[in-house]
């Protein structure tokens, strides 16, 4: 039987020193105080033998203790295998990241990797198989073996249905299978995507055929024709007619392009010349037009003569009018003085006649009153001349002679200007045509029958390049003819490689799906199988665990406990359940009806039923850490009378904080008879080097029968 | 409600069954309880074992036990003290088994109370609802048997991994193709890779 043996401890979490546990026994107990170590020589056994301590995972673990007087930690755990022989862990570490391990055996030592294959060889060997060994290593070791303090439930409780499952797989020896179904199902999977792009490429190559084969479709056969002579012949008058210097061969590559080239620059050139004819034939239209309607040019020269003249006499009549206007300005002068001058004698006269008496007012003289008076009254009654003065007959005579001068001359002025634009016109038309027949290429002096013989030439000049456009693009089609001929036998070759190339692609598809189904057919089957497997192993084990559960029977009405199975979605479940057989209730969740204590000791139940169930278990050691976690009276008299039967057949080591509790351990699970040997260390005192430890071995009691006879 | 008519077991067959049952587990049984106890034979006996001492008494009515129970708990400890001193652990070491095949009162919790009453000796109660056949009567007495009678010989199982072409052959899968995934499974290689190229050599 695989039990531990001893444990040497030092500079391991709370063992700052040196301690030597001798475990050669069949029950060990540990008391003391929380705090006090006890959890530390459990998780020194698992950190021996793993390197790991789990429950820590996330934190800083924390192996080395802060008071190790060197800086490191060393746990040496010897073990009994199934021969009998004893093997050595020996682990060391300096610091949190790595540890290192020595195996000593009868047979050899075994160090480093080598080390932690051979634990796992003699403790677990299944675990080597799959890619993370110490972490399955340590799901077996903690679900099996080492029943941690504060993990009590996480069975029950915290673990979901498919990590129970794995669990239970791990344990009942269905953890590689299950291991496998998982790597197949994902490598599967992954195959499953790159089918994707395997079908691509294989519709691609079937795309890149089918395009081949259309391109080749639409090229025509060759139509014989003797193209050799045509292109000589074409090229030649192409030549001949100015089009290119230049005469390739047929055998060239660019004979194509040559001919499309030569193709363009006669049609620029035909157009050119069709242009130029019908330039021509506009001039000549425009020419004849001109030659019927258009006035032709005077003789300005009387006309301009007699402008010259009236303007002579016009300025004279100005200048005359002038003179005119003032003498007739100075006659009207004269004639105002005068009248001004008989108004004033006329008001004296007036006053005077008034005034009139015997004797001069002024100089008191005496004067003829009565002549006097009369010449005064004629003077009153005489009335001013009313006169015109001469001149101003003359000035209108004047007048009217210039109006009909500036007349004559404006009227004489716009005959001039039509005259001019005439002529002007005549002359712009004259160096027009002049320009344009030489524009033409005729002389200045050409006529319009020498007009319509130059369009009669350049008609037939671009009738004829049609023609050469014609041939040309006849060449060009027998050029382009015997290029698809080529291009048919390259095209005729890549196909071949195409067809190829698909082929391939439909055959890796094909293989590609045909291992991929191949993939899904050994998944689906292997799940029945591991159904199958892990239903019968469950229901190997559930007896047993629901018999542990009804030594303990924590609850008056679930009496019975069993392992439901399920699969969903390709992944495995188990979830413990409780019944009332009385009431009729099957398969009910503990979790939401159970107490904390009773969970507890479902949970225990579980446990021990997974060690003693588990044929292959790491140890045949039941590590208990501190059970009585929320364990009611009733319940942990049930534990520890399962316990005391436990004995016989698994190595026992539980610790707890009770001192009570730790008596009714060494009472119960004493050693009687036969039974081995019983050994108690009390914790107590502890300091910076680890706890005050004492040793005592419970006392053997004989077998003796008081009661009932034998 | 009281069921004093008792259930389908009789309690003579109980009494049987449970002395059977600790006989077997390699308990003395003292069948002669009167001489002992005050208590009628074929209504008690006394069993022991290197461990402990175990009186088992069988009520034909639930109300039996419960006005009952006391006195027999008294008797048992009389008993164990007449015969071990307090240095003894053995001395420390008693059950009291009280059955019933009758069924208890509902909402009744003496049941309740003397299991949950851990003083003087331990007491383990059954009545009509827990034993409904003999073998519940085992089942009661579970708490005192020997554990290896629980447990199953396991016989030695080859790895499901390494039998499964053999398991999958039964479900029409080649043998070799399984083979091919469970090896490169082993060897941590690609698995379906290895499929395809098992699959294009055949």
């Amino acid at each position: 039987m695989r039990r531990l043996l001893s444990a040497e401890i030092q500079g391991f979490r709370a063992f700052g020193g040196e301690y030597t546990f001798d475990l050669d026994a069949d029950v060990v107990i540990l008391s003391g105080p929380n705090g006090s170590g006890k959890t530390s020589l459990f998780d020194a056994i698992l950190w021996s033998l793993s390197g790991q301590l789990p429950r820590f995972t996330g934190r800083d673990s924390q192996a080395i203790s802060l008071y190790s007087p060197s800086g490191s930690a060393r746990v040496a755990v010897t073990f009994e295998d199934d021969a009998g022989h004893q093997m050595t862990v020996i682990r060391t570490a300096s610091s949190e990241d790595r540890s290192d391990v020595l195996v000593q055996t009868p047979t050899g030592r075994f160090d480093g990797g080598a080390g932690d294959v051979k634990i796992l060889e003699t403790l677990w060997p299944s675990a080597l198989l799959t890619k993370d060994s110490v972490a399955a290593f340590c799901m077996a070791f903690t679900r099996s073996v080492y029943l941690q303090q504060d993990l009590v439930r996480e069975f029950i409780e915290s673990d979901s249905e498919e990590e129970r499952f794995t669990v239970m797989s791990e344990l009942l020896g269905a953890g590689r299978l299950n291991e496998f179904l998982r790597e197949l199902e994902r490598d599967r999977n992954s195959w499953s995507r790159t089918r994707t792009e395997r079908a691509r490429e294989a519709s691609e190559a079937e795309l890149r055929v089918s395009q081949i084969r259309t391109r080749l479709e639409r090229l025509r056969q060759s139509a014989g024709q003797d193209i050799e002579k045509l292109w000589k012949d074409w090229w030649g008058d192409v030549r001949s007619f100015g089009v290119t210097e230049s005469e390739p061969t047929l055998a060239t590559t660019e004979a194509a392009r040559l001919v499309n080239d030569a193709l363009g620059a006669l049609l620029a050139q035909r157009r050119a010349v069709e242009r130029r004819r019908d330039g021509a034939q506009e001039f000549l239209r425009e020419w004849s037009e001109r030659i019927q309607s258009a006035p032709s040019a005077t003789d300005v020269s009387q006309a301009r003569r007699e402008q010259q003249e009236l303007s002579v006499q016009l300025e004279r009549s100005r200048k005359e009018l002038s003179a005119a206007q003032e003498a007739a300005a100075r006659e009207r002068e004269r004639l105002t003085q005068q009248h001004e001058t008989h108004e004033e004698l006329r008001s004296l006269a007036t006053l005077a006649l008034r005034h009139l008496g015997e004797r001069c007012p002024v100089c008191e003289q005496k004067y003829p009153v009565d002549e006097t008076r009369r010449r005064l009254e004629q003077l009153v009654a005489e009335t001013p001349p009313e006169e015109q003065p001469a001149p101003m007959a003359q000035v209108e005579d004047l007048a009217r002679r210039i109006a009909t001068l500036e007349r004559s001359l404006a009227a004489l002025a716009v005959e001039l200007a039509e005259a001019e634009r005439v002529n002007s016109d005549a002359r712009a038309w004259s160096e027009s045509r002049a320009r344009r027949l030489e524009e033409l290429g005729l002389t200045r002096q050409a006529t319009p029958a020498d007009l319509d013989r130059l369009i009669a030439e350049l008609s037939l000049r671009a009738h004829t390049m049609s023609e050469l456009y014609s041939r040309g693009e006849a060449v060009a089609l027998s050029v382009a003819s015997a290029s698809e001929a080529a291009q048919r036998a390259e095209l005729q070759e890549q196909l071949a490689s195409a067809q190829h190339v698909a082929e391939e692609r439909r055959r890796a598809l094909s293989a590609h799906e045909a291992a991929g189904d191949a993939a899904t057919t050994i998944l689906d089957a292997a799940r029945i199988a591991a159904r199958e497997l892990v239903d019968a192993r469950v229901n190997r084990i559930e007896p047993l665990v629901e018999r542990i559960y009804a030594r303990m029977d924590p609850h008056p009405l679930f009496t019975d406990v069993s392992l439901g199975t399920s699969y969903r979605g390709g992944h495995g479940r188990v979830q413990p359940l409780v019944a009332d057989p009385a009431a009729g209730l099957k398969n009910q969740d503990p979790y939401t009806l159970f107490s904390s204590s009773q969970l507890n000791a479902l949970a225990v139940s579980l446990f021990l039923g997974l060690n003693l169930g588990t044929r292959e278990a790491p140890l045949q050691v039941v590590m208990l850490d501190d059970p009585l976690q929320s364990l009611d009276d009733v319940n942990l008299l049930g534990l520890v009378d399962t316990l005391r039967r436990t004995k016989a057949l698994r190595q026992l080591v539980v610790s707890t904080h009770d001192r009570r509790f730790a008596n009714l351990l060494q009472r119960k699970l004493r050693p009687v008879g036969d039974d081995g040997r019983s050994r108690v260390f009390s914790f107590s005192d502890w300091t910076e080097s680890g706890p005050v430890v004492e040793t005592d071995d419970v006392r053997t009691e004989p077998e003796q029968f008081r009661v009932a006879a034998a | 409600m009281i069921n004093d008519g008792g259930g389908a077991l009789a309690p003579a067959a109980v009494l049987a069954e449970a002395a059977s049952v600790l006989s077997g587990a390699s308990y003395h049984v003292e069948r002669d309880a009167e001489k002992i106890l005050d208590l009628p034979t074929e209504r008690a006996f006394l069993a022991e074992d290197k461990y402990g001492v175990v009186l088992v008494v069988v009520y034909d009515t639930w109300g039996d036990l419960a006005r009952g129970w006391r006195s027999a708990q008294a008797r048992a400890v009389e008993v164990i003290s007449d015969r071990f001193t307090r240095l003894d652990r053995k001395a420390w070491d008693g059950y009291l088994i009280l059955l019933t095949p009758a069924l208890a009162a509902e909402d009744d919790a003496t049941v309740h109370e003397i299991r949950y009453d851990t003083s003087r000796i331990r007491k383990i109660v059954a009545t009509g609802e827990d034993i409904r056949s003999l073998s519940d009567v085992e089942r009661t007495l579970l708490p005192l048997l020997p554990l290896a009678h629980d447990t199953v010989e396991l016989e030695e199982d080859a790895s499901p991994l390494d039998e499964l072409p053999e398991r999958l052959e039964e479900h029409g899968v080649a043998r070799e193709l399984v083979q091919t995934a469970v090896d490169a499974f082993k060897e941590h290689r690609p698995i379906v890779q290895e499929l395809r190229r098992h699959l294009e050599l055949e």
